[in-house]
């Protein structure tokens, strides 16, 4: 074990003066890029915005779309279109705000 | 009641909260300001500058502060980096090797022992002083020292040892010198 000079290592212990902040954190404040929160609110807007309006066009859609298919003899479920296009609807809104964030 | 470092940092990633970033910021503006100014032989300006960056560059990676540490020593971190590009921007020419690390040239009558501490520290290399600084003024362990500065813990015991032995024999002369005026 190394010896340290005891009147060394409590000067090396002593307590350094405490530096006032004197405007230090307003400073740094300032320069701290804009609250990321108007954004965050903007885009929960937009992701509602637009998974109401997908709903929207989904459910308006939904019944023209199936009577088309079903008049064309394709065999599919109607309301598996619906839950189909709400899912993906859902799915790549929430995939965007993933992605984005 | 003060809220933790933790409580604070988890305010900042999850509402983007300033004014917990402020509590940060004056919780460790004075240790973090009087580290810098160790490593740029007070230069309180450049210090300031550097700290003010060191801030900055630990609110745009905050969300990376895995909480393994504690905060003080993430920061003394990204402030040992911003230092050290720094002085790769201002000197760069200058090999960053032994000879930026090289201990500055002693005045041994400058060198008031009983007086300043920091004149004494100054005496010794780059990284010496940042250990020196962290391990003995700010009471981190061998191991935070070597977490915070990016170096072997094997680094940062022999910076320490060496500079006992440079210090010592600075103090000893020092003494000789009171005695024989």
């Amino acid at each position: 074990m190394h010896d340290i000079d005891p009147d060394l290592e409590h000067m090396l212990r002593r307590a350094e003066p405490s530096i006032g902040d004197a405007g230090f954190s307003e400073s740094v404040l300032r320069q701290l890029p804009a609250k990321r929160r108007s954004r965050s609110r903007a885009r929960r807007w937009t992701l509602g915005g637009a998974a109401a309006a997908g709903s929207v066009l989904t459910m308006l859609l939904a019944e023209p779309v199936e009577k088309m298919l079903g008049s064309l003899a394709v065999v599919v479920p109607g309301p598996l279109i619906t839950i189909a296009a709400l899912i993906l609807i859902v799915s790549a809104s929430v995939a965007w705000i993933v992605h984005s964030e | 009641m003060t809220d933790n470092d933790t409580v604070l940092v988890a305010r900042v990633v999850a509402d983007d909260d300033h004014s917990a970033f402020e509590l940060l910021v004056r919780r460790h503006q004075s240790p973090l300001r009087n580290f810098i100014r160790r490593l740029t032989r007070n230069d309180p300006d450049r210090a300031d500058d550097l700290a003010q960056e060191t801030f900055i560059k630990a609110y745009r990676s905050i969300a990376s502060y895995a909480g393994q540490a504690k905060f003080s020593t993430w920061l003394y971190r990204i402030a040992y980096t911003t230092f050290l590009n720094d002085q790769r921007r201002r000197f760069p020419e200058t090999p960053f090797d032994e000879a930026e690390h090289a201990p500055e040239p002693t005045d041994m009558e400058s060198v008031g022992i009983e007086v300043d501490v920091d004149k004494l520290l100054s005496t010794l290399s780059l990284r010496q002083r940042a250990v020196f600084d962290l391990h003995y003024k700010k009471d981190l362990s061998h191991q935070e020292v070597a977490l915070a500065l990016d170096v072997p813990l094997g680094t940062v015991k022999s910076d320490l040892l060496r500079g006992q032995e440079a210090l010592k024999a600075l103090v000893t002369q020092r003494k000789k010198l009171a005695c024989t005026t």
